[in-house]
Formats: structure tokens, sequence, C-alpha cells
């Protein structure tokens, strides 16, 4: 059994010790005894193989996001109706917004957590590991019905990514579709949290206690409990639209005494938790990244912690504030109001520590720790625009606008979305063996770091000018805003090829990758030789 | 800590070694599993059947709370480790 000692001041394994004698064993027979080709990948209960198909399809499911968000940035591109009718405008907002974060984001989290869960705690693979390959393979399914929604009679669902009743209890058929994509990406979820609570809980390498993980770790098991907590309150939500939509109940129809508002209180109970979802794993990805890049601990371990933990609590009493304008007690606004502003408390100690983490440090820019520093810079001005739309009276004015749009784009893209991209090129070296393009990364940080705020930062002003969102068509005092903005989304989405390119490069014909290519990385996959072995930690190490 | 004496066979497709120390991992593994399956289930129902209590915005609000103490109970149970 192999020896890590470990450094009780960052919480983390210090792995440069570790005996690989096992896992150099077994190295002779990587892909020896199990199936080629597609059966390998539809097959497969291996949590590295799962988790590239995780990673893979979401980039996919990204790409195409994309392009739906283009489409909708091509039609604002001047004011007047260009390309799209206005119904397959609204659908494909919708199908925006569904694809990015049910089939771009929490896939590629769950990508992440497959890959870098077991190799952080010294764990052989995932708990359930047949369960994992059907988590992933319910996803492509899903897709699918929910594109097929596209091509039926009435169209896909058109009422927003939020589904309100009774939009979405009067749509077509393509409505049927969604709520059913709905259940199999829920039920995909919770099956992967399962896996994943399981497996943190009882798969950890002996004298890993629960304050000794590395921060990624406790992020996603924090965001797994979400995910157990507020994935069937969707389910049930969606279930009830289906029985109003075919099965006469009336739990959202008015017309049969139901309550549409009570379906926004449910959505946003949901929808808010579903938020900390999508930022939970790339707070742990940054987390990781700053420290191996800054040559120094975490600031504040145990800080850290109880942060995220309180920040999901708390993010259990905020949902009304999406909804202030449907009407409600002045108190209920007070309440809604405060506890929104109190997330920032947990959030700021985060950013404060993160900070104060690369305070003196040997700090080096290299493309993964660029993309941590455009999170935390790009992250924080989001917050900061939440802040302003929690205050109820800006808020009522605010509601529905461009601003609530560059709000959470900037909360989403430029904080998920850029800690993911740091993610992948911190850990390729690990996953495939070999070493990305440096200079090609830092063009991509770059472009997308610029094109970013040209595409979102306008959409502030346009929302302050009173321009609503989702409409195909706008007055002229917006069409500047928006012609930048334009122009902004297509450089944004062209500079997400050299991603591509570049790891399709390094996975071809990379320059091989030491064991550990960062210096200052101290967690246990680092222990291993890279590329990370098929089976690893067969026999766990003991951390110190 | 007991959690990863065991060893996986060269197909991945089941865990080998010691039976006492396997089996005992693969009824933790499960127990856990169902543990967490039967708290989303009690989710998944009871956000339907809140609607169907006198006063629906009390049913949910009881739901919530169950979700609520879940998520300080789990969390809670960790940090102190």
């Amino acid at each position: 059994m192999s020896s890590i000692p470990h450094d009780h001041a960052t919480g983390h394994a210090v792995g440069h010790v570790v005996d690989h004698a096992v896992d150099r064993g077994h190295a002779h027979d990587e892909h020896a005894h199990h199936p080629g080709g597609i059966m390998r990948w539809i097959t497969t209960t291996n949590h590295k193989d799962i988790g590239t198909l995780y990673l893979w399809f979401s980039f996919i499911m990204f790409l195409v996001g994309g392009c739906l968000a283009l489409t909708i940035r091509t039609e604002l591109f001047e004011p007047g109706l260009q390309i799209v009718d206005p119904e397959f405008f609204n659908s494909l907002t919708t199908l925006h917004g569904l694809v990015m974060i049910f089939l771009a984001i929490m896939p590629a989290a769950v990508g992440f957590a497959n890959w870098q869960v077991p190799l952080m705690i010294g764990a052989p693979d995932m708990a359930f590991a047949r369960m994992n390959n059907w988590s992933f393979w319910l996803l492509p399914f899903a897709a699918t019905l929910l594109f097929t929604s596209f091509f039926v009679p009435g169209g896909a669902a058109a009422g927003g990514w939020t589904l309100y009743a009774p939009l979405s209890v009067q749509a077509g058929m393509g409505m049927d579709l969604t709520i059913f994509a709905i259940h199999i990406m829920g039920a995909s979820s919770i099956m992967g949290s399962i896996n994943i609570i399981t497996t943190i809980l009882n798969l950890r390498a002996p004298g890993m206690t629960m304050m000794k993980m590395p921060l990624f770790v406790w992020t996603w098991l924090i965001t797994a409990y979400l995910l157990i907590a507020v994935m069937p309150v969707l389910a049930g939500a969606v279930t009830m639209l289906l029985t109003d939509r075919h099965f006469n109940t009336s739990f959202f129809n008015a017309a049969g005494g139901g309550d549409p508002v009570m379906f926004q209180h449910i959505f946003w109970f949901f929808g808010h938790p579903e938020v900390y979802i999508m930022i939970f794993p790339a707070f742990g990805i940054v987390s990781t990244i700053i420290p191996a890049f800054s040559r120094k601990p975490l600031f504040g371990y145990a800080s850290m912690v109880y942060a995220t933990s309180s920040i999901a609590i708390l993010s259990f009493l905020v949902w009304a504030h999406h909804m202030f304008t449907v009407g409600m007690p002045a108190a209920g606004q007070l309440f809604f109001m405060y506890m929104t502003m109190l997330i920032a408390v947990p959030t700021g100690v985060k950013v404060f520590n993160w900070v104060a983490t690369m305070w003196r440090g040997s700090m080096t820019f290299e493309t993964p720790m660029l993309f941590a520093i455009g999170f935390i810079f790009l992250f924080t001005m989001g917050g900061f625009t939440g802040l302003v739309l929690a205050i109820t009276p800006v808020d009522i004015a605010l509601q529905d606008t461009y601003y609530v749009v560059a709000h959470f784009h900037y909360v989403l893209v430029a904080g998920s979305l850029f800690a993911f991209f740091g993610g992948i090129y911190y850990w390729l070296p690990k996953w495939c063996g070999r070493m990305y393009n440096e200079t090609m990364g830092k063009w991509h940080f770059w472009l997308s770091m610029i094109f970013f705020n040209v595409t979102f930062f306008p959409m502030h002003f346009l929302g302050l000018a009173g321009m609503p969102r989702r409409v195909p068509d706008y007055a002229t005092q917006f069409a500047d805003w928006n012609l930048v903005a334009s122009i902004g989304a297509f450089g944004f989405g062209l500079s997400q090829l050299l991603l591509l390119y570049n790891v399709v490069t390094c996975i071809r014909s990379g320059p091989p990758a030491p064991a550990k290519p960062w210096e200052g990385a101290d967690t246990l996959e680092w222990t291993l030789p890279s590329p990370a072995p098929y089976h690893t930690f067969e026999t766990p190490p003991v951390v110190q | 800590m007991n959690a990863t004496m065991q060893r996986r066979d060269d197909t991945a497709k089941g865990v080998t070694g010691p039976v006492r120390d396997r089996e005992s991992q693969r009824t933790a593994n499960r127990r856990t599993g169902w543990v967490l399956a039967s708290v989303a289930v009690v989710f998944f129902v009871g956000v339907i059947l809140a609607q169907y209590a006198g006063s629906p915005s009390v049913g949910i609000a009881v739901l919530g709370f169950a979700i609520l103490g879940f998520l300080i109970v789990a969390i809670g149970r960790n940090v102190r480790k």
C-alpha cells in the first residue's frame, strides 16, 4: 500500500512521494481486457471513459446551443424581422437556455466529476459503475427528444426555459417532448448525484477525512446534495404540467381553479439552487487551479467549505427574488431581498480567499490560470449586478430586460464556462498524456475574454434603457448596442473553435506530458503517470 | 477508515478481493444509494401531494422546510468530520 504525506495546512494530499508500484503493474495491459471501437464507449463502466463521454457530449451541445444563440444574435443584428419568424425566435431562446443548462453546463460538470473525483480521493472508480454508464447514455436520448420538438406540429417549446404556466399548459406537442426530455435529464442527474455522493462518502482513501478532501470534491459533494434536493421538485412540477395538459387536472390552470403563480414558486425553488449547481463545480475547479499556479496553499480552506455550504443553504431561501413583479406582501419582498444580499457574504469570502491565495504567491500565467483569473474578475462583476437586481424596486424596473440577460451570462458563461475551460487545460495533460499548445490556449483565453465582454457588457446598457428580453424586434434606439453585441457573439463563438483545434491536436500529436506538468499541483491525481492508467488506485493510497 | 479495502478485476466488471471487505463495501454503497434515492422519491411525490393539502401554500412550505432540513443535515454531518 502506497503512502502519501499530507499537508495539514492545505488540506491537500502532497503526492510527490507516492509509490506507483501497483499502477505500473497495470500499465502493460492498459486496454487489453475491454471491448474496442464503439462498443468500448457504449458498454464502458470506467469512470475515465464515462468522464470523456460526458465532456465530449457537453462540448457538442455547447456548440449546438451556441449555434442557437448565434441565430438569435443574427436576428437581433438590426431592428426589424430578418431571418426567423417570432414564434421560432421564442423557440430558439427557450431551447438555447435548456440546451446550455441541462445538456452543456451540467454534463460538463459531471464529466469533470467522473474524471477527477475518484482520482482526487484515491478511489478505484465510481461506487455504481454500471449506473454511471446508464446516467450518461440517457442524455443523448433526452437531447434527441428536445431537438425533435422542432419538427413536430406547433414547433418546439417557446415559453422560455422557465416553462411558465399558462403558456406551457397551452403550447403544442413540442412541450410534451420537452417535459419528457426534462424527466430523462433529471433522472440522469439524480443517478449521477447518488453515484458521486456515495463515491465520496464511502470510497475515500484511508486517512482522507472530509476536511482533507480537495475543494473540488467538496464543491461537488454539495452540488450533488443540491441536485438530490431540487431535481425531484422540477420533475414534480413538469409532471403536474403534463397532467394539466392531458389528464384534465388543474394544478396550474386558472380556468380550472389552479394557480399559475404556484408553478413559478415551485420552478424557482428548483431554479435558484440550480444556478449554484452550475457554479459550485466551477468554484471547485478555480480553487484547484489558483493554488497550483500561485504555488501556495489555498487560503482559508475551512472557510471555503463553510462558505460553499452557506451558499447552498441560502440558495433555498431566495427563490422569490425571481418573481418580485408577480405581487407579494412587502414583508415577503424585504425577506427575499435581504436573503439575496446575504448570499454576497459567503460569496465574498470565497473571492477574498482566491485573491488572498494569489497574494505574494509565485504566480505564473499559463492558460488555466488565465481562465481562473478571468473567472474571478467576470464572476465578481456578475455577482455585483446580481446585488443590484436583488434590490426590489430596482428589480421591478429591470425585470425581464437585457440587464438580467447580461447578469446571468456574466455568472454562467464567464463563471461556469471559463472555469470549465480552465479545468480542461489544467487536467488535459493528465487525461491524454500530452501537452496542449500554450500559445493557442492563451489566444483562446484573450479572444474569449474580449469577445465575451463585447457581447454581454452592452446588454447592461440595453437593459438600463429598457429593452425587453425575448423579443425578435426592437426600437431603433437599441440598434447600436445590439449590433456590437451581435459582432461580439460571432467573435466569441468562433474563438471556441480554437479550443476544439487545440484539444484535438493535443490528443493526436501533442508533446508528451510529464506526470506533474504543474509545479504547484498537489492533489492525488498528479501522483499518477500521464496519461492516467485505465485502472487507478486499485490498491488505495494512504493519506497521512 | 475502511472505505477502500478492495481490488477490481481486469475487466472492470466487478470487485474482487477479500469477500468480507468487498461485500461490506457494496452493502455500504447500496445503503447510501437507496437512502439518497428514497429522499429523491419523497421530494418528487411530496411536491405533487402538497397540492392536495388543504392549502397548497402550507403543503409546499412543509416540503420546502423538509428539503432545507435534508440539506442542512446532509452537509452539516460532513463538515464536522
